[in-house]
């Protein structure tokens, strides 16, 4: 009998770092998530996408454990990130890096000593080490020469490559985007496009990226996630996400004005709010009145 | 009402996190000399150019006062005793919490909304520990110090008013105060005033920067209620304070 020929294995399927399971987030009486699931596999980017409004900043920052969720969890190398303590939270976060929407650099302080200061908090290494590490970091981001000026001094691009050199002062494992190219120039997003990719790469990172900046993160996403209506919609490598069929999906990733996402703020039509104003009503505001 | 006492519960718990960091605030020599110069140092002008005007107003009203009694030479007693006690430690925290207090609540409040002190939390710094408490241990410190400079060149001014202008004696000036100013009764205390206004004054901006909204009204709402609130403490402060040590 002849020996059955032998296959290879199937890929294994990469291990997730981040899980979100179930994820209920509410903003007053508002939902922003209603049971969200995703995961972020190790060592790939993950882009998260979804219009403005749809909780991406917020995923963030219950990933990191600055705000609780009402319900679900989020799991962070298998650890909950909501039922550590203050101590096991900071011991988690410095694994950590966050580049915010902004940067965030510290006003008082200049692009060395905001690259140095994580180093400064948390090792207890030489002023040289440190010197040569922040060096590295900054070589990285390409601004090693920048490194006497204030951050009032910087362009938002070199104030946000300076925030990323900081995320990595502390080789952590997961770099957590806010936002990373939002307001940006085209030069200064490709710029920070292929840091993200390169330092990815080059550091062995796992990077979360939120953003609304479909064809730059596309470019370098290994996988995407689309938010809508508090749920995550479609899950899928960028071509797969480009060819889906699903109306929310297409009308994000299309940038169609008007779709399952209405481009008008729900309330009466306009003809209703104009008719009652000419017959004596006074122009009253449907938000207010709906809450 | 509920929600005024949220806001004394979170201000509670605030003070207490932060009275937590003190011990290594203490071991962060350079930074906490930095905060003492940033709130201390930077408003001595400010608390020396009013504290002469006081004491030489002090001086004059006290002259107009005592000639009529024919107890002028009591001048240096009564002008120090009134520094000593009350105007010090109390004048100098109201111009602390208007120019130092004012200043730690907006740089708190803008840190917040450019989310420095998030970005802090992340890196597993604690904002509190770090930021706030170098800031509260500097200005505790620098209020009983300014009040004492405060009440020191007050009696410069006086002794300026009433010696060098209305002829009062020079000796009695300065005898009368020495024979009359207790230093348990009157400067120990004056300086645990100054403390006590010190620890509130502080907490409060501290805390309404930390609490402010983070938009650019927030920010100015949160610097306009750290002076209304610490105004109306050191006010409310003194009183009882002034009602339990000085009540014989």
């Amino acid at each position: 009998m002849a020996a059955e020929p032998t296959r290879a294995p199937p890929p294994a399927a990469p291990e997730p770092l981040v899980a979100v399971e179930g994820l209920t987030f509410h903003r007053g009486p508002r939902p922003v998530f209603d049971s969200l699931d995703m995961t972020m596999a190790k060592g790939e980017i993950t882009a998260v996408l979804g219009p403005s409004g749809a909780g991406k900043t917020t995923l963030l920052k219950l990933i990191g454990g600055e705000l609780r969720p009402d319900g679900g969890r989020v799991l962070v190398g298998g650890k909950d990130v909501h039922r550590l303590s203050r101590s096991g939270l900071y011991t988690l976060r410095k694994r950590m890096g966050v580049l915010f929407q902004a940067g965030a650099l510290f006003t008082d302080l200049d692009v060395y000593e905001n690259v140095a200061f994580p180093l400064r908090e948390h090792t207890r290494l030489s002023e040289e080490t440190i010197r040569d590490v922040v060096l590295l970091k900054l070589e990285a981001v390409g601004l090693r020469n920048a490194r006497g000026l204030w951050p009032r001094e910087l362009s938002g691009g070199m104030a946000r490559r300076v925030a990323l050199a900081r995320a990595i002062a502390l080789d952590p494992e997961i770099v957590l985007y806010d936002e990373p190219l939002a307001g940006q120039d085209p030069i200064s997003a490709g710029v920070l496009v292929t840091l993200i990719r390169q330092l990815n790469d080059a550091l062995g990172l796992t990077s979360i990226v939120v953003t609304h900046d479909v064809e730059e993160i596309s470019a370098i996403a290994d996988r995407m996630h689309v938010l809508s209506g508090g749920k995550c919609i479609a899950t899928g490598a960028p071509a797969e996400i480009r060819a889906s069929g699903e109306s929310s999906v297409r009308q994000f990733m299309q940038g169609l004005p008007d779709g399952p996402v209405a481009f008008h703020f729900p309330g009466p039509p306009v003809a209703e709010d104009l008719l009652g104003a000419a017959a004596g009503a006074p122009g009253g505001n449907p938000a207010a009145a709906r809450a | 009402m509920l929600a005024w006492l949220e806001v004394v519960g979170r201000g509670a718990v605030f003070l207490v996190r932060v009275l937590g960091g003190l011990p290594g605030a203490a071991f962060r020599g350079r930074e906490l000399l930095r905060q003492i110069g940033r709130v201390g140092a930077q408003s001595m002008v400010l608390i020396l150019v009013s504290g002469a005007f006081v004491g030489m107003v002090l001086g004059l009203q006290g002259y107009n006062m005592l000639v009529r009694f024919g107890a002028e030479e009591s001048l240096g007693l009564a002008v120090a005793l009134a520094l000593v006690r009350e105007l010090g430690p109390v004048v100098s925290a109201l111009l602390y919490a208007g120019r130092a207090g004012s200043a730690l609540a907006a740089e708190i409040g803008l840190m917040k909304t450019t989310e420095q002190l998030a970005a802090m939390g992340m890196m597993a710094v604690d904002p509190l520990r770090r930021v706030i408490a170098p800031r509260f241990l500097a200005g505790v410190l620098s209020v009983p110090l300014l009040a004492a400079m405060f009440s020191a060149v007050g009696v410069l001014g006086g002794q300026f008013v009433g010696v060098g202008l209305l002829g009062v004696d020079d000796g009695a000036f300065w005898s009368q105060m020495q024979a009359g100013v207790d230093f348990r009764d009157d400067v120990a205390n004056g300086i645990v005033k100054s403390v006590v206004f010190g620890v509130v004054v502080t907490w409060i901006s501290l805390f309404q920067g930390h609490d402010a909204v983070p938009t650019s009204e927030g920010v100015s709402r949160a610097t306009t209620r750290s002076v209304v609130w610490s105004s109306l403490a050191v006010f409310g402060l003194d009183f009882v304070l002034t009602s339990l040590m000085f009540n014989d």
